[in-house]
């Protein structure tokens, strides 16, 4: 009985990886994760095979990550297996979303030959393929989607429904930091999609861009010690309504409400760092920069 | 008071319906709720409209454009909400063979078909599709619906329609055998009104009135007489509904049609298989029913909800398989 094999040398060569470090593979076929096998290796590269005997001959999708200390995201790829018993080699063709204009063409001999997506937006997509030995065969067609990687796509960004504003750049890690300088304080909407080979749903958030931090002293606010270690105190002529701490991300981390001028607040449990603190008075509000030791 | 107001805001995430207007590779944004009746004027053969979560006036829909929503369902995971089209509109299909493609949307309203050749809907929730009148020859023909669920199809005209992963929870012709009005359902879950002709089900689930004529059936489910009137081929039939799906309470006008899973029973999803192998109805076959759209990675965001005092706004963009 012939052995269909898969050869996944290609797949890892991209990937960088440094050398000499013991990894192990996880892979499994059409979305399948219960059934996924694992393949340990060490250096860059893994030449191995899998074996797809269990198979049966169609469209199938490949799945795997790669795990040292850390984990790879999940990547896919897209195989087609044919059975090549009575032939030493069979020809193919396929196409696209009834595309025939544009028909590919090739010739397999050991049952499995991948097949060249990166032409596609992604998006669910068919595909139809016939074989030939003597002649060809019916053609079958297949659903499958294209995906995206994150390091492929761009974003757009722009404030208050105003696209003069837009900023753009590599999504890269998923982390992107927008310039708001030229914003006003106060609520701001920001909207968003992300760009690859086609674009994402918009998406429009709402923030606050109140946080620039009022450095003056002179004001009817003292806030000490500063540097602080355990405990705040605050004081001020008019009776201070609330206290938010956020850290430098935004993310408040602290809310306190008071009903007098003065106000004292345990930071003990904050992690040390450099936090802003915005106090409310019936009449004003104001940010001061604290540093948290 | 801000800092309560804010955050209430930021999770009504996509509180301004935006529209985006893809053409080559120009974009336009519309916003409001008639968003999508102005990306649509402004549309040519062929371009993308993109649309946010949150709910659009309808428009007739006469172009053949690549419409595209962020789901037809709330995606808790994603703190996604959907992308819906409310109120009655036409649609018709003057570009062929150029197509209209749908995903991801929820139409909340009846569509009334004056001639579309070849559309495909994918991911989508539709309360009702029909014919547009007797008079008109202009039907449909051709279409595909991939992972969608319809309320009511009304399918008088309707030629060669294609259900891949679908339910479908009324299915009625008004004209009793059209000859044309040949419907080929994989992997779906169909309720026939009424007795089907020209049905050609495979790994599927169906329920209503029988199949007749030269309907066929390979590998499917029913209960009753369901196909004691056409071909069937390793079909399976149980006493009731019940004794099929997993959590089905036995009173078929208590479903939620928008969102009711319908999960095989495990002793049936485990023994009862179609030609490929995989269970039957929506969950099996090459393309399992999801609610994601496929046409870009969704993606999880995280926005700050201030400013940090340089002057910058975090963003967290977690892109999510389409797959899933």
């Amino acid at each position: 009985m012939k052995q269909y094999v898969l050869t996944i040398f290609s797949l890892l060569l991209c990937l960088g990886l440094s050398a000499q470090t013991t990894r192990t593979c996880r892979y499994w076929f059409d979305g399948n994760f219960g059934q996924s096998a694992t393949k340990t290796f060490s250096g860059d590269t893994w030449d191995g095979e899998i074996d797809v005997s269990q198979l049966p001959d169609g469209i199938h999708t490949f799945h795997y990550y790669l795990t040292d200390s850390t984990s790879t995201p999940v990547y896919g790829t897209l195989f087609h297996k044919v059975s090549t018993v009575g032939a030493s080699s069979l020809e193919y063709r396929y196409w696209f979303d009834n595309n025939d204009n544009e028909m590919h063409h090739g010739s397999v001999s050991n049952g499995i030959f991948q097949i060249d997506v990166s032409s596609l937006t992604t998006g669910m997509h068919t595909i139809h393929l016939t074989v030939k030995d003597e002649n060809y065969s019916a053609t079958r067609g297949y659903l499958f989607i294209k995906t995206e990687s994150l390091s492929d796509l761009a974003y757009h960004c722009w404030f208050d429904n105003d696209e003069n504003t837009e900023q753009t750049g590599a999504v890269g890690n998923g982390n992107i930091l927008l310039d708001v300088t030229s914003l006003e304080n106060g609520d701001h909407t920001v909207s968003m999609y992300l760009k690859g080979s086609t674009i994402s749903a918009p998406q429009t958030y709402v923030f606050l861009n109140n946080l620039a931090v009022d450095e003056n002293e002179s004001g009817s606010l003292v806030v000490y010690p500063n540097p602080a270690k355990d405990r705040l105190t605050i004081e001020s002529e008019e009776i201070i309504r609330q206290c938010e701490i956020y850290d430098l991300a935004g993310q408040l981390v602290k809310t306190l409400e008071n009903d007098s001028e003065r106000m004292e607040i345990s930071i003990e449990a904050l992690p040390a760092g450099t936090y802003l603190v915005k106090l409310v008075t019936d009449s004003f509000a104001q940010t001061r920069r604290l540093i948290k030791k | 008071m801000a800092l309560l107001c804010a955050t209430m805001l930021v999770f009504a995430q996509n509180s301004t319906q935006t529209a985006l207007l893809q053409h080559g590779d120009e974009t336009t944004t519309f916003y409001g709720a008639d968003a999508f009746i102005n990306a649509l004027a402004a549309a040519s053969t062929g371009d993308i409209i993109t649309l946010s979560s949150g709910t659009f006036n309808a428009g007739d829909l006469g172009k053949a454009i690549t419409l595209r929503g962020v789901g037809c369902v709330s995606d808790d995971e994603l703190n996604m909400l959907p992308t819906i089209i409310a109120g009655d509109f036409q649609t018709w299909n003057s570009n062929a063979p150029a197509v209209l493609t749908v995903e991801g949307i929820f139409f909340d309203g009846v569509i009334t078909v004056n001639g579309q050749h070849a559309p495909v809907f994918i991911r989508c929730n539709i309360n009702e599709i029909k014919w547009g009148s007797e008079g008109s020859s202009a039907g449909m023909n051709d279409a595909e619906f991939i992972n969608c669920r319809i309320r009511w199809f009304r399918e008088d005209n309707f030629h060669n329609t294609t259900f891949r992963n679908c339910v479908v929870w009324d299915c009625r012709s008004e004209i009793a055998n059209q000859p044309n009005n040949t419907i080929q359902i994989y992997n779906s879950y169909i309720w026939l009104n009424s007795g089907q002709y020209n049905l050609s089900a495979y790994n599927s689930i169906i329920g209503g009135g029988g199949m007749y004529g030269n309907s066929v059936a390979y590998n499917c489910i029913s209960w009753g007489s369901m196909f004691d009137g056409c071909s069937h081929h390793n079909c399976w039939v149980f006493d009731q509904m019940l004794d099929v799906f997993e959590f089905f309470n036995g009173n078929y006008n208590a479903l939620v049609w928008e969102t009711e899973p319908l999960i095989l029973r495990g002793d049936v999803a485990a023994q009862y298989h179609g030609l490929d192998g995989t269970e039957v109805g929506i969950y099996g076959g090459n393309m399992p029913y999801s609610t994601r759209p496929t046409y870009m990675t969704t993606y999880r965001t995280t926005v700050g909800q201030h400013s940090t005092p340089d002057g910058k706004l975090n963003i967290h963009i977690e892109v999510i398989d389409g797959n899933k």
